[in-house]
């Protein structure tokens, strides 16, 4: 019969662990502060995301209609184009809009539209982009596509993927890549998987002139960043608005 | 007795060899690409699971058909070259008798001339199984003519193709060679210019393949060898012999045989395969597909091109046909890529009848090549991004690949996808700056909405359960155009902000009196 350790004497190793943890967590704290950042295109952005996008991770773009992920999706974009590197649209959503995109500073030859149906598409889309490296920043457009974690399969011909392998997929083909997958979601969709995750609230639309019976025009979506990014192992919220 | 017949003097002999022998050192550089037993092979390359079976193709499918080439393995066997189809399966049982389409042999006969072409442009098929290249000026960019030869034979077996090479001064003379270097190890055999004759001297006459009658008549005479046919004068063999006699005697005497006169090479590339009974359904018949793909792919290898455009052609049960065009988003030679295309478009567009026949055509395409820059950011490499393109194009389906474009148009929604094919970046570029403005999600198609107006600006939108009443609203936008063709646009658009904080853009169809949602600005 095996003899059991008195629990006084299994404190000490138990310490030791913790210990050893607190250190794992803390050099994993670091590292990823020294991560290197992607240009998201917008000072303030940049400002909230502590230098921009973490390269080699997921990150997403979540809020309701008129909150500002398209656009903010589209700045990353705008920048990267404006370096002379290429980008890739996956989009599953069939939304994205070249006018738009061209007023915003994309050069829409240096962009790749991917015009996929389906969740498990589009990631699939992604993983073939990643693969061929090369591609800085590559948008995953899922808002209205996936019915949100509580649906956690979907069905194609008997066959599918879960919403848990499909995003661990991404993040493992972002990390490979060393590239920046954004995810534009209305509802959380990468999880813990997500190396930055950026909540917006719709706060409506930026006009021009004075409405009074005048001339009156759409400048814009107001952003309204609230943001939780994981890092450092702990949560931190930033608001900001532009 | 060996006598030899009077038929003219030393001096028109020796006329004859220095005219010979000037011409040669200043004339072509000809390699004889040639494929030992042909049929069999082209049969193999159709067919890999008969690698190994002892096969001996037969001219037709009767009984009473001639065997025209035999594998060694049937050889082995017993099997030989002139027994009829019913002797070899009477006398060597254990020999496969078959025969090579028409499709299979043309296929590997222009599999044979890709890889010639990728020496030299100018190249001649003269039979089945046996191409002249004309070397002379290329010979200096591989070292020497034996390693040219080594090298034209590994690109032949990269098509599923085992040849041996000869190298002379003319067409007929490298024949010779090449057939002498079925028996040599390397498959080479290089005759050094002006040395045709000496070469040839030697060697039985057989070997130069005159006709029977003009054989039998020199074995009388007691001619055995071509050096004892080139000492003859050539106007007495031509009284004798006429112009079959001529033709051998040039050819003993080792000179030119004319200008080589280039074929001139089809642009597409076609590959098929007839099926021993019919496919009813996709997965054996991708099974076929891919086999004849990589066939293709192999000869594009090559030819250093890939598939641009795909057409795949059926003959269906009952004598129909089906023809299935592909066009690929990028040039590649991903086999994979395109079978993946191919299977969406069956899907999609059933033959609607069992295939008997496959058969691809192919436009090659050259792969895209960028002269990658030294300090400016790094770009997807082109190869890849072919194959990626590809793939893409197999998942998403064609014409949903490439970069946006916006068409010159004043129509709603002028997006359009064109090939992605990012230029380099130039050091005198200037960034385009962003101008500003909102970020439109389209509704592909658009919604309907209902919409409530006061005179003719939007107070209340609803689409489902969102919008509410108009808190905002900017417009309208016109848009009148095209009335001169058949389909005339003009709408009217808001960009109108509901209640619940969504800013959308309406348009109302003045065509059709009804209200739409092109989009929701995010």
């Amino acid at each position: 019969m095996a003899a059991v350790a008195p629990l006084a004497d299994a404190a000490q190793p138990v310490a030791e662990v913790l210990q050893r943890l607190r250190e794992d967590t803390r050099r994993w704290a670091r590292r990823e502060l020294e991560r290197p950042r992607l240009d998201a295109g917008a000072p303030e952005l940049n400002r909230v995301l502590g230098g921009g996008w973490p390269v080699g991770k997921v990150g997403e773009l979540l809020g309701p209609d008129s909150s500002g992920r398209t656009t903010a999706a589209m700045a990353a974009v705008a920048a990267t184009t404006r370096r002379g590197e290429v980008a890739a649209w996956i989009d599953a959503a069939d939304a994205f809009d070249p006018p738009s995109a061209q007023t915003a500073g994309v050069d829409l030859q240096r962009l790749l539209w991917v015009r996929v149906r389906g969740v498990e598409g589009a990631v699939r889309a992604a993983e073939v982009v990643l693969e061929v490296g090369g591609f800085p920043v590559v948008v995953v457009d899922l808002v209205g596509v996936h019915g949100g974690q509580r649906r956690q399969r979907w069905h194609r011909g008997g066959r599918g993927a879960s919403v848990g392998s499909l995003r661990l997929r991404l993040a493992r083909a972002a990390e490979r890549a060393n590239a920046v997958v954004l995810v534009l979601s209305g509802h959380p969709w990468a999880g813990a998987l997500a190396g930055a995750v950026v909540p917006l609230a719709g706060r409506g639309g930026r006009w021009g002139g004075d409405g009074n019976g005048s001339l009156r025009w759409l400048e814009g979506v107001a952003l309204e960043v609230t943001t939780a990014e994981v890092e450092a192992g702990e949560r931190v919220g930033w608001r900001a608005g532009s | 007795m060996n006598r030899q017949p009077e038929l003219g003097g030393g001096g028109s002999r020796t006329r004859g060899g220095e005219k010979s022998s000037d011409r040669l050192v200043s004339g072509w550089r000809v390699a004889c690409l040639r494929v030992p037993s042909f049929p069999v092979q082209a049969l193999r390359r159709s067919c890999p699971e008969l690698a190994e079976t002892p096969l001996a193709v037969a001219a037709g499918p009767t009984p009473r058909d001639e065997i025209v080439a035999v594998s060694a393995e049937a050889v082995a066997l017993g099997a030989r070259v002139g027994w009829t189809a019913a002797q070899v399966r009477q006398r060597a049982p254990g020999v496969k008798v078959a025969v090579t389409p028409p499709e299979v042999a043309a296929a590997a006969a222009e599999a044979l001339a890709d890889v010639a072409e990728g020496f030299s442009p100018r190249l001649r098929r003269v039979a089945p199984g046996e191409v002249w290249l004309d070397v002379a000026g290329v010979v200096p960019l591989w070292g020497s003519e034996p390693r040219l030869a080594g090298e034209v034979l590994r690109r032949c077996r990269r098509v599923g193709l085992e040849g041996c090479v000869g190298v002379a001064s003319s067409g007929e003379v490298a024949r010779v060679a090449a057939r002498l270097a079925e028996g040599v190890s390397e498959g080479v055999v290089v005759v050094p210019p002006g040395q045709e004759r000496e070469f040839l001297a030697p060697l039985p006459l057989p070997v130069l393949d005159p006709p029977p009658a003009v054989l039998a008549t020199l074995a009388r005479w007691g001619l055995a060898t071509a050096g004892e046919v080139a000492a003859l004068a050539r106007e007495e063999v031509a009284l004798r012999l006429g112009r079959e006699g001529v033709r051998l005697h040039r050819l003993a005497a080792g000179e030119e045989d004319g200008a080589f006169v280039p074929d001139l090479r089809p642009e597409e590339l076609r590959e098929g395969v007839p099926l021993e009974f019919p496919l009813t359904s996709l997965e054996p018949f991708l099974f076929v597909l891919h086999g004849v793909l990589s066939r293709l792919a192999q000869r594009l290898e090559v030819r250093g091109e890939g598939f641009a455009d795909v057409f795949l052609e059926l003959g269906l049960e009952g004598g129909g046909t089906y023809e299935l065009p592909l066009r690929l988003v990028a040039v590649t030679r991903e086999v994979a890529a395109v079978q993946a295309m191919v299977r969406l478009q069956l899907e999609a567009h059933p033959p609607g009848a069992p295939v008997e026949e496959v058969a691809v055509r192919v436009v090659p395409g050259r792969l895209r090549l960028v002269q990658g820059s030294l300090f400016g950011p790094p770009q997807p490499a082109p190869g890849k991004l072919a194959q990626a393109l590809a793939r893409l194009a197999a998942l998403a389906g064609t014409g949903r690949v490439g970069a946006p474009a916006v068409r010159d148009s004043h129509r709603p929604d002028p997006a359009a996808v064109v090939p992605f094919a990012p230029r380099p970046v130039a050091g005198d570029e200037a960034a385009q700056q962003p101008r500003g403005g909102p970020v439109l999600r389209r509704f592909r198609p658009p919604r309907p909405v209902q919409v409530v107006t006061v005179g003719s600006r939007p107070v209340v939108a609803r689409l489902g359960r969102w919008g509410g009443v108009v808190a905002r609203c900017a417009g309208p936008y016109r848009f009148v155009g095209e009335w001169w063709s058949e389909e005339p646009f003009a709408r009217d658009e808001y960009d109108v902000a509901t209640a619940d904080g969504t800013v959308w853009r309406l348009a109302f169809d003045r065509l059709e009196g009804r209200w739409w949602a092109d989009g929701v600005y995010d």
